[in-house]
């Protein structure tokens, strides 16, 4: 499974932005290089849910693991339980 | 008359909210956008003598084209510098309140004296605040009353103005949620626009978001949560209204507002037919009586009532209430501030940039442009905010916040032009 291509699909479809396919790097600030804010990050979040099969403990997920793309992935496949 | 004090502090939500309660989801960690604090510098007073109290100080460049454009007033602030209140590591106003009420309030004596020796004009009442010696502020629960979605939704219903909801009180009610037809707006009882809402479009996103609330009910939280239907809006507005300390109601205003998928745009002053409108229906009435009930729970000073115009023609009188100022309450606070008419707007955009930005430059360029508002021209823009450009360069680009008024027969969208030009010449960019 390519963790940032999926991620960086889901971006482009929450921020409606198809110019922002490819973007995503491992380094990617999801809140300043791509201005996920407040009202996007629980479309976010559940998109990853849906997306990866896994369940985010809302009250549990750090801020900072959308500070950085690789973060994310490390997050997810922590949390996953499908085959990469 | 004693002196005046203005301040402002743009979330005051954060510190009404009741952190036993439900809540949308939500990272760990997630602060407000550093710029929002240094906003303040917009909150403008009414009277050449009033002192406006910023936690930087005011950019003396715009400063002065307010004062060349018949805006008086004093200021004063709490740090001297930008670079001052970045190296106290940036404490927004309840921090310094805080402070102010321990030991560590040394720094800020002249803040505190400033606050209790003046009548205080608040954005917000904080309840940390120093008290004045000349006024004392309502009763923290009656101005969590006031702001709650949850018991404005209840007490209009309670008086019968339209106001549709389903308040989640219980544990047991969770479940309500799935029975309510998709799509329809999730609220916190003090969410605010930008945060603390969700439209919730289909019924598997309700199912999980049920989960999630019943695992914060096992955890011991309860309450404030709000489903309220979907709206078929026309059109977005808000009425700014003031209840004084004896219980007197005065109306202010009325304003367009743009909102964008729960994202503020701006707000448009001349609004005639608006008006006809609201006036054709019982909407100043309904919200009296609601008002006036305020009052009964300890509840006095300003209102904004956040009402529509469905696309049938009705007059939706409460979506919310937000007993405090407003970016209404501002645009129009400006309005007669300067005399300048009543075709008014305000825009604000984000921004970005790299470096601190010398804001008179921007000031003149808009003037070459022939854009800058002054006397004896019609129309243009007045920048009312300039604080969020003078952060220092951190690893990213640095955010901030344009705000300004225009008036004219020029678009919102040809003023936008001239000033994404403008901006990027000193290295900003409009997003």
């Amino acid at each position: 499974m390519n963790y940032l291509s999926e991620i960086n699909e889901l971006l482009c479809s929450i921020k409606n932005d198809p110019s922002l396919a490819g973007q995503v790097t491992e380094q990617s600030n999801f809140i300043e290089d791509f201005g996920i804010d407040s009202l996007d990050i629980v479309d976010f979040m559940l998109g990853l849910e849906s997306q990866f099969d896994i369940e985010v403990d809302f009250d549990a997920f750090d801020f900072d693991n959308l500070t950085s793309a690789k973060r994310l992935v490390d997050y997810i496949m922590a949390h996953s339980t499908t085959e990469a | 008359m004693p002196p005046r004090v203005y301040w402002a502090h743009f979330d005051p939500e954060a510190c009404w909210h009741d952190c036993n309660s439900l809540s949308l989801p939500a990272p760990l960690g997630a602060k407000s956008a550093l710029h929002l604090a240094l906003l303040d510098d917009m909150f403008v007073p009414a009277d050449a003598q009033d002192l406006s109290l910023t936690i930087v100080p005011k950019c003396q460049a715009l400063h002065d084209y307010h004062v060349s454009i018949g805006g008086n007033y004093h200021t004063q602030s709490v740090f001297e510098s930008v670079e001052a209140w970045v190296s106290e590591d940036m404490p927004s106003w309840p921090e310094i309140f805080a402070s102010i009420q321990s030991d560590a309030g040394t720094p800020y004596l002249e803040v505190r004296d400033t606050l209790s020796s003046c009548a205080q004009i608040p954005y917000a009442y904080l309840a940390q605040a120093p008290v004045s010696h000349f006024q004392s502020p309502p009763r923290l629960d009656a101005i969590r009353y006031a702001n709650s979605k949850s018991t404005i939704t209840q007490l209009c219903q309670q008086l019968e103005i339209p106001c549709v909801g389903k308040v989640i009180e219980h544990q047991d009610e969770i479940t309500q949620l799935l029975k309510l037809d998709c799509p329809y707006v999730l609220k916190e009882a003090f969410g605010v626009s930008g945060k603390g809402a969700y439209l919730v479009k289909e019924q598997r996103i309700a199912e999980r978001l049920v989960r999630h609330f019943q695992k914060q009910s096992a955890q011991g939280k309860q309450g404030g949560v709000i489903a309220q239907p979907w709206l078929d809006i026309e059109i977005d507005f808000s009425s700014q209204w003031e209840i004084s300390a004896c219980g007197e109601i005065t109306f202010i205003g009325l304003c367009r507002v743009e909102n964008k998928a729960f994202r503020f745009n701006g707000i448009d002053l001349c609004c005639q037919s608006l008006s006809e409108a609201v006036s054709h229906s019982n909407y100043y009435e309904q919200i009296q009586l609601l008002l006036s009930e305020l009052f009964k729970v300890g509840y006095f000073g300003s209102v904004c009532v956040d009402s529509a115009l469905l696309k049938n023609g009705t007059v939706y009188p409460v979506i919310e209430v937000n007993a405090r100022e407003s970016m209404g309450s501002i645009a129009l606070r400006w309005q007669n501030k300067l005399s300048i008419g009543n075709s008014i707007r305000l825009r604000q955009y984000d921004v970005t940039y790299q470096a601190p930005v010398n804001f008179e430059s921007i000031l003149h360029k808009l003037a070459l442009q022939g854009a800058l508002f002054c006397h004896g021209k019609l129309g243009g823009i007045i920048p009312i905010a300039a604080a969020s450009f003078g952060l220092p360069q951190q690893n990213n680009l640095v955010k901030g916040r344009w705000v300004h008024l225009e008036c004219g027969s020029q678009t919102s969208e040809s003023y936008r032009a001239i000033l994404q030009s403008c901006l990027s010449d000193v290295g900003v960019s409009l997003l």
